[in-house]
């Protein structure tokens, strides 16, 4: 198949796309993507040099076409893979599974599922570019200052938190649960085949009730029978219950509130550029965020009173 | 390629010079001035003086140079109307050729302007009164350093500055010259009139008194007197010397006639007065000194204060919307100040936020990274060919 020389001349070539100064500030898989982009975009051109002799004379052009995403993704996963499991290992505190199953299992076996969870997700393509989201939001603790600031104003997000939603937890434990919830509903991206649903089923209450969202719902329970398996230590319940974060508030206003916060910052995350520069007369970047989404909460389906109060938090914080 | 960056290092190095050349006319034109107010020798007076030429004949060629290549570029009215050519021609040609220049000839070269018959018809004290007026054009200069400052990223809100400072300026200066001239032709009370008007009755006393007395007591009376009037230097009776003001610091050189004296003989030629004018000088230097601080101050007030509001209102809010139009991946909000809501640019910014924003945002999050920050070319240059 491939040689050690094409794999090394791959890696070299696909090593000075990485170092180009225009990825300087993106995050790894951002950069996959754009590369991912690149080839897509120069398809004739690129099949033409790389199969010169300069190149690769040798190998049919579907080949180099894979050795290419071969190595440009494992070029990213050594970038991305120690990330996440700093992500799964030290910015998730796993205490509030044994508080809500009344067990007490090791840290470490709930971070090495996830861990591992993680790395299952990244080999599927729909998830790798999506994963950015959540890899920029907690590595940036984007969700632990925004919690903070809900308990120390004890408003609405708060109330929602600890009365509905029924959380007696401190606020860095809320902050984990949300991360957690945000890292797991990214499965509800996995694209999987049409289900071959009886065309006669009938119409039940839930659809009345929940509208999309119900056909949603039997979408990510058969995703959590199906891609979850191996996460042992976690109940199904709550592993269904963090895919909620896929569905929309103006659905179903039963929504758990720590699910409608993963759902914001999944979608802040995907806007988010870290340590970005503003320039004067603009808002900072969150505080426009926010303010944006308090005419696009229809349309991605937020809590509007939650996005008003984070809005209010980054204006007051400048975030 | 590398001829393209030696030129550009080349015109840096001109225009860095030219800024500092700049600052230094500005400190040559404050020292002119406070030199005489705080009656510094004569002869470092007139070398300070003297400097400007070095000036005047520098911006004079930068001005041609900048003429000439904007000429040849098709772009002369461009620059002369547009882009200030015409500060960089009131502030040097008429400088070098009525301040400078005539002052260059007698110093150094020794023509006295004075004799020239063409100078005689219009007559001497005119001419001086018409040279102090275009020194007024001095100030231009302030506009030259002005629009060499880059204060903001905005290149609306500099050229706004700069109009708005170069409407102030320019009125100012305008208004001065009108007054100097209206002083000049008497439509307006001036200072020098009244001087003059003064000297001759002290000579026309003087010669009253050559008529009533006899020689010795006329002699004995203008000893003594002669010290009661601030602005006599120096009396000459029959080239013997009656009076001479030794309080005077500086010893004045009565044979250069310059405008710091003004000497009268009357009697048959006989009496010689010699008055001085030091003070009325060091009283224009000074209200030259504050004008020219004025123009400086309202410089700076336009430059800290008018550009802030400027580009508080008007360009960061344009700024950021451009951003916002041109760059895919921008989606920062306008920053709207709580007093300024209503505001025509804010009610605008108000749209832009509320309305374009929220639709880019939704869009952008549907086709994002649709094309890639790499163009095929730039990857293979950078590989050196490959």
């Amino acid at each position: 198949m491939y040689s050690e020389n094409h794999i090394a001349k791959m890696r070299d070539f696909i090593t000075k796309l990485l170092s180009n100064p225009c990825f300087a500030n993106e995050t790894p898989l951002l950069i996959e993507e754009n590369l991912l982009l690149f080839l897509v975009q120069n398809y004739t051109a690129l099949k033409t040099t790389l199969t010169t002799h300069q190149f690769f004379p040798d190998l049919p052009w579907r080949d180099i076409e894979n050795l290419y995403i071969k190595i440009l993704q494992e070029e990213i996963d050594k970038k991305i893979i120690p990330q996440i499991q700093i992500i799964t290992f030290k910015k998730i505190d796993y205490n509030f599974i044994n508080l809500m199953i009344h067990r007490s299992i090791d840290q470490n076996n709930f971070a090495d599922q996830i861990f591992k969870f993680c790395l299952e997700l990244l080999k599927r393509f729909e998830i790798r570019k999506l994963f950015d989201s959540p890899y920029k939001i907690i590595s940036h603790n984007v969700i632990d200052k925004y919690i903070e600031e809900i308990f120390a104003k004890r408003s609405y997000i708060a109330f929602e938190l600890e009365k509905v939603e029924k959380l007696k937890f401190p606020p860095e434990t809320i902050a984990s649960i949300i991360k957690f919830k945000l890292i797991i509903s990214m499965a509800g991206f996995i694209r999987t085949e049409v289900d071959d649903l009886p065309l006669q089923q009938k119409m039940n209450l839930a659809d009345i009730k929940f509208g999309n969202s119900a056909m949603q719902r039997l979408h990510y329970e058969k995703i959590v029978k199906q891609f979850m398996a191996g996460l042992t230590y976690f109940p199904q319940e709550i592993l269904f219950d963090a895919m909620k974060a896929n569905l929309s508030f103006l659905d179903d206003p039963t929504i758990p509130a720590t699910c409608r916060l993963a759902k914001v910052f999944f979608l802040l995350g995907k806007n988010y550029k870290p340590n970005m520069k503003i320039d004067k007369g603009a808002e900072t970047q969150e505080k426009s965020w926010f303010g944006l989404q308090k005419k696009n909460y229809k349309y991605y389906g937020f809590d509007i009173k939650m996005i008003e109060e984070l809005y209010r938090i980054s204006a007051e914080n400048f975030w | 390629m590398g001829d393209k960056n030696k030129s550009n290092i080349i015109i840096n190095i001109l225009e860095n010079f030219i800024i500092l050349m700049i600052f230094l006319v500005l400190i040559q034109t404050f020292l002119e001035d406070f030199s005489v107010i705080i009656g510094l020798k004569k002869e470092t007076i007139r070398l300070i003086r003297l400097s400007s030429i070095f000036f005047d004949l520098l911006f004079t060629i930068e001005f041609i140079v900048r003429m000439i290549s904007s000429a040849s570029q098709k772009r002369g009215i461009e620059y002369f109307f547009f882009r200030n050519g015409w500060i960089d021609l009131l502030s040097s040609i008429p400088l070098l050729l009525l301040v400078s220049g005539p002052f260059f000839i007698e110093e150094v070269l020794h023509v006295h302007l004075a004799s020239l018959s063409f100078l005689n018809a219009i007559g001497l004290i005119k001419l001086i009164k018409a040279i102090r007026i275009t020194r007024i054009l001095r100030f231009l200069r302030v506009l030259k350093i002005f629009g060499k400052i880059k204060n903001t990223k905005s290149e609306m809100a500099q050229q706004n500055v700069l109009t708005v400072t170069t409407i102030v300026i320019m009125s100012i200066i305008l208004f001065l010259i009108t007054v100097k001239i209206l002083e000049t032709i008497h439509i307006l009370p001036s200072k020098i009139k009244d001087i003059e008007k003064r000297e001759i009755s002290i000579k026309e006393n003087f010669e009253k008194l050559h008529a009533v007395l006899d020689e010795k007591d006329f002699i004995n009376t203008m000893k003594l007197t002669s010290k009661f009037y601030d602005n006599i230097y120096l009396i000459e009776y029959k080239n013997k010397i009656l009076y001479n003001d030794l309080t005077n610091k500086n010893p004045i050189d009565i044979t250069k006639k310059d405008e710091s004296i003004s000497i009268y003989q009357t009697i048959n030629d006989n009496l010689k007065i010699v008055f001085t004018r030091e003070n009325f000088l060091k009283e224009e230097a000074l209200a030259n000194l504050l004008n020219f601080f004025l123009i400086i101050f309202i410089m700076l007030v336009l430059l800290l204060i008018y550009t802030r509001h400027f580009a508080l209102t008007i360009s960061d809010p344009v700024y950021v919307m451009r951003q916002g139009f041109d760059n895919i991946d921008y989606t920062l909000a306008v920053k709207i100040p709580k007093y300024y809501e209503k505001n025509d640019m804010f009610l605008l910014a108000n749209s832009f936020n509320n309305r374009w924003l929220p639709a880019k945002i939704r869009k952008l999050n549907e086709i994002r990274n649709k094309s890639s920050k790499l163009s095929f070319n730039e990857v293979f240059k950078n590989m050196g060919g490959k």
